[in-house]
């Protein structure tokens, strides 16, 4: 630059070379203000989350279910929301909920949606006849395969008593994916949406919902385009909507707020960082002309 | 006792961490292992109750499930044979079964989930019901053409190539813009969520961030060589 080259940096040469840890700064104050002021922004229902909401509102009654928790603890604050959402809205319904992992954290995920949710006291559902947690299995697309060919040797026990599956109500005329009505997955990556496409909406043609992140959009949009993902909500954004529609406001309605500062910070930070590229750039043209 | 231990952990663990945004530093390598031990170790117990899980409910009940179970136990021991000079080759053999299964598993229905379906996909009338859905697809026709003669490498982008070069140029341009846009939110999402945490446990917060932050502001003042002020790490061109 330059500063090194002996001659004084101009304003847009600085605004280049800002420290990175005033950007982070201003990142934690643009986060905690409305944390601690709420603005209230309004927050319209978009189309994915209406269409999700309603594809999961018209399961018909008595089907089975599988919501699969395909995440990490890192992708808690945009996933989070989604499944306690979806498991909400499906424990208010005359459904039986099969929940699974492909990640293992995710089982811990399901377990604490669980007791947060308390099904037996505010749904009146019974564990191992209206809904059950099938348990963890660590073989990726493979595991989703055995799932799919025999529900036995891919989750041999639950998650929440550690014993066998076939001792409960629920599984009764439950073998093959061929036996489940709906698939739902909430998702961090990968084993996520492509292996379930390849191992159980392909063959098996079940109706296949997902909650992504926000940054798995571009990879999950192409199924949801070619009619593969009936319906899909992705990132913290429709993840409130979703919250609303559900009828259970919760967190990610408390982060919007934040989540529009920080935006509006970023897209600063792009614009000035574009106006100084540009001056900085007319500035040397000058110079060397 | 312990459901107190738990938030107060939590907040130091996620200051350590933010912690890099001020310098690559000890607490911060201190919080990266911890976490890393961790979470092989979780992930090492969740396995092996999975395996556990198995072999009592399924593959202990006949000797010939035994016989099968010890034969895959077995193979899966030559994994470690990846740390010997000598028989390092024996590796190699559950990594072909690994690999050889999972190909053929993904291949069994990649080419109708993932390549097929996908191009019917795009087989779309281009005058639709409302106008924006014929723009819409008109847009999917022209872009979609675009991008595969983009990547069409046998003939040079002259004549008519040469505008639907440009045309793919900005409709990748567009799709990364859209995905940096998700990125951002995610990571935003992210942040958030651990600023929401450290706010709910707030004399933990207050505590941690004097002790990092003062330590390494100490540290910094300790280390400036006599005679010249603090400077700034600033990134190099």
């Amino acid at each position: 630059m330059s500063e090194r080259s002996g001659e004084k940096e101009s304003f847009w040469e600085k605004i280049q070379w800002i420290d990175t840890r005033i950007l982070y700064l201003l990142m934690w104050v643009v986060v905690i203000w409305p944390l601690i002021s709420p603005i209230n922004l309004p927050i319209g229902i978009g189309r994915e989350s209406k269409e999700y909401y309603d594809v999961i509102k018209e399961i018909p009654p008595g089907s089975k279910v599988v919501l699969s928790y395909d995440m990490s603890f890192s992708g808690l604050p945009e996933l989070g929301p989604m499944s306690i959402a979806t498991l909400h809205q499906l424990l208010g319904m005359d459904v039986k909920v099969y929940i699974c992992a492909f990640w293992n954290q995710g089982s811990n995920i399901a377990a604490d949606d669980i007791e947060a949710l308390n099904p037996e006291v505010n749904y009146g559902k019974v564990y191992g006849v209206d809904y059950i947690h099938i348990g963890y299995n660590p073989r990726s697309e493979v595991g989703m395969t055995q799932f799919a060919s025999d529900v036995y040797t891919a989750f041999p026990n639950d998650f929440i008593n550690n014993r066998p599956l076939g001792t409960y109500e629920i599984m009764e005329g439950v073998q093959t994916a061929a036996d489940f009505d709906v698939l739902i997955s909430i998702e961090s990556g990968t084993p996520g949406s492509s292996e379930w496409v390849r191992q159980w909406v392909q063959p098996y043609g079940i109706p296949f919902l997902v909650g992504a992140l926000g940054v798995s959009v571009p990879g999950v949009a192409p199924y949801k385009n070619a009619g593969q993902i009936v319906a899909f909500i992705a990132g913290l954004r429709s993840a409130a909507e979703y919250e609303l529609l559900a009828g259970r406001p919760a967190i990610a309605i408390a982060q919007q707020d934040p989540l529009s500062t920080t935006h509006v910070l970023v897209i600063l930070f792009v614009i000035v960082g574009n106006l100084g590229y540009f001056f900085t750039r007319q500035e040397r043209a000058r110079r060397s002309g | 006792m312990l459901e107190a231990v738990g938030p107060w952990l939590t907040a130091l663990f996620i200051l350590c961490i933010f912690s890099f945004t001020y310098k690559e530093n000890p607490w911060f390598r201190f919080a990266e292992s911890t976490y890393l031990g961790t979470a092989v170790a979780y992930s090492i117990g969740f396995d092996l109750n999975w395996l556990l899980n198995q072999w009592n409910t399924i593959w202990s009940l006949t000797a010939t499930k035994i016989l099968m179970f010890s034969f895959a136990l077995l193979v899966g021991l030559l994994w470690y044979f990846r740390f010997s000079r000598e028989y390092f080759y024996l590796y190699r053999i559950p990594l072909s079964i690994g690999v050889g299964t999972y190909i053929g598993l993904s291949l069994r229905t990649m080419v109708f989930a993932q390549f097929l379906v996908q191009i019917r996909a795009t087989f779309i009338p281009l005058v639709a019901e409302t106008a924006f859905d014929t723009l819409n697809n008109v847009l999917i026709f022209v872009m979609v053409l675009s991008v595969l003669l983009y990547f069409y490498f046998t003939m040079e982008h002259r004549g008519p190539l040469k505008y639907t070069a440009v045309i793919a140029r900005y409709t990748m341009m567009a799709g990364f813009g859209s995905a940096y846009g998700n990125t951002v939110m995610t990571r935003m999402t992210l942040f958030i969520g651990q600023v929401r945490n450290l706010m709910a446990h707030l004399p933990s917060f207050a505590l941690f961030t004097i002790v990092i932050l003062g330590s390494l502001l100490l540290r910094d003042y300790m280390l400036k060589p006599k005679g010249t002020s603090v400077t700034t790490p600033v990134a190099s061109d």
